[in-house]
């Protein structure tokens, strides 16, 4: 195994607020991680530290690159899909993503879209959350890069359409890709973890295989997350 | 990484259908209110070309703050700046995709007003030929392209400066937020306000003396030095705003979060 992220002496404060301190990760590739966390934790803006979207000190690698500009082409990453009109078309959207990321594969989005149920004449604002979570995994999937990053792609989603997603996750992530999915949930992903990632106070409190918590704790993943912010786990 | 025609062609793209729906809005406006004016028996191709003259800079000014937004909000959208290409490429990019956009609805707004002119023609009444052309005089077409690209250079070198004034306001504004708590940035913001305002004033200052000059030597060939030296000004101040801008977008130029 490689590693594939690598996150050193990583702090963001914002408004003098600090948000993250001293994170310290490394992460291999070909893995599935969970990237768990109360509201407000911090997760989403590891995430958008990685991309370079946000600026914290610290150092942040991604297969050997470590500029922001570097690591966005080597990071897949959709944000809300801010920005596009809510007039715009599923169609003009893609049309957008084919445009400016150049490994971007209109086949396998297609093939995505068509698996998740996607109508690509569907207005932006017509989209429900799901529908909408739906299209910025098709986004983020078809993409071919070494780290996919998915925020609570979860959220406000009905069981099935969750059961959709995470299969369309194993079924389409690339095998030496390295995903993290965001989430407060754990019940529902953590069947397809590799890893956790638990962030709280400020940084990352826990980074370990699923199977080893399964093993060496006799818990299943959600019970040992449970258990981290009742402080009834030892976190060494 | 992305490229950077392949990036201009996504930016320009959506801005070219607002640029249209502006032209469409403008057609419709004219089509209404002349059909109503014929309907009353005042129809005149004079009146037309005056309507097209008055409205092609309404309908400037419209496509001018559309693009304006455009350029603020493709900076501050998240789904924008994930795009992998330097910040610099992005800036002008960014800005010169609302560049062409504009000039489109310039061209567009041209070919309205000589198409109205060339129908309305002789119908005009005698001042306004002299005053629409300045042809009677003996100098009056070379001074009249001699006018028309100096206010064309004027125009796009203000618009530039303008909007890379609001950018220079809104990216210090929003890093602020990287070193400072709350309250205290709400002080700087206004001091920032404060000088974009300043500027804003120097600006128009500056446009409204070169067109005054512009205007009472329309008919001389005389030196224009004040003329350059105001576009000189706003090169100068477009050149130093861009480098802020670009130093505040790289170091620490974040777009909203969610």
């Amino acid at each position: 195994m490689t590693a594939m992220l690598t996150i050193k002496n990583l702090k963001y404060s914002r408004n003098q607020r600090k948000i993250l301190h001293d994170v310290q990760l490394t992460l291999d590739s070909g893995k599935i991680v969970g990237l768990l966390g109360e509201n407000g934790a911090g997760k989403t803006t590891l995430m958008r530290l990685i991309t370079g979207n946000a600026k914290g000190n610290g150092t942040i690698t991604i297969n050997g690159v470590h500029t922001p500009v570097q690591r966005k082409a080597h990071v897949s990453f959709t944000d809300h899909l801010n920005g596009f009109s809510t007039g715009q078309k599923i169609n003009q959207i893609k049309h957008f993503y084919e445009l400016v990321y150049p490994d971007f594969d209109g086949q396998r989005y297609q093939e995505l879209a068509t698996f998740l149920g996607l109508d690509g004449q569907q207005k932006l604002a017509a989209l429900s959350k799901g529908t909408r979570e739906k299209l910025i995994i098709a986004l983020t999937l078809s993409r071919q890069v070494d780290l996919y990053l998915l925020d609570e792609p979860f959220s406000g989603i009905d069981s099935m359409s969750r059961k959709k997603i995470i299969n369309s996750i194993i079924k389409w992530l690339p095998e030496t890709a390295t995903l993290v999915v965001s989430d407060h949930y754990v019940a529902e992903i953590a069947p397809i973890l590799d890893e956790i990632v638990v962030i709280k106070d400020q940084t990352v409190l826990v980074h370990r295989a699923t199977d080893d918590i399964r093993d060496a704790t006799n818990m299943d993943i959600e019970t040992y997350y449970e258990h981290l912010y009742e402080g009834g786990t030892d976190h060494d | 990484m992305t490229k950077s025609w392949s990036l201009f062609k996504a930016f320009s793209w959506p801005r070219f259908i607002r640029m249209n729906w502006i032209v469409a809005f403008e057609l419709l406006i004219l089509v209404v209110s002349n059909i109503w004016t014929a309907f009353q028996g005042d129809f005149t191709s004079y009146a037309l070309f005056r309507q097209v003259s008055s409205l092609m800079f309404v309908m400037t000014f419209i496509g001018l703050v559309m693009l304006a937004v455009y350029n603020e909000r493709t900076v501050t959208a998240p789904t924008y700046r994930l795009i992998p290409i330097h910040e610099w490429k992005f800036y002008v990019v960014n800005v010169a995709a609302s560049l062409i956009n504009l000039l489109y609805l310039w061209a567009i707004q041209l070919i309205l007003y000589v198409l109205t002119l060339s129908v309305s023609f002789n119908h005009f009444p005698a001042q306004a030929s002299g005053l629409v052309f300045g042809i009677s005089h003996s100098d009056g077409l070379k001074n009249l392209t001699i006018f028309w690209t100096l206010m064309t250079v004027m125009g796009l070198l203000g618009i530039l400066v303008a909007w890379s004034t609001i950018s220079l306001v809104h990216y210090v504004t929003k890093s602020a937020g990287s070193f400072l708590p709350r309250f205290r940035q709400k002080f700087v913001n206004t001091i920032i306000y404060l000088v974009g305002v300043l500027i804003t004033v120097r600006l128009v200052n500056i446009l409204m003396g070169a067109i005054g000059y512009l205007s009472s030597r329309f008919f001389s060939t005389t030196e224009l030095s004040s003329v350059w030296l105001g576009a000189g000004v706003m090169v100068a101040i477009l050149i130093v705003e861009t480098a802020i801008n670009l130093g505040v977008l790289t170091k620490w130029g974040e777009p909203n979060s969610n």
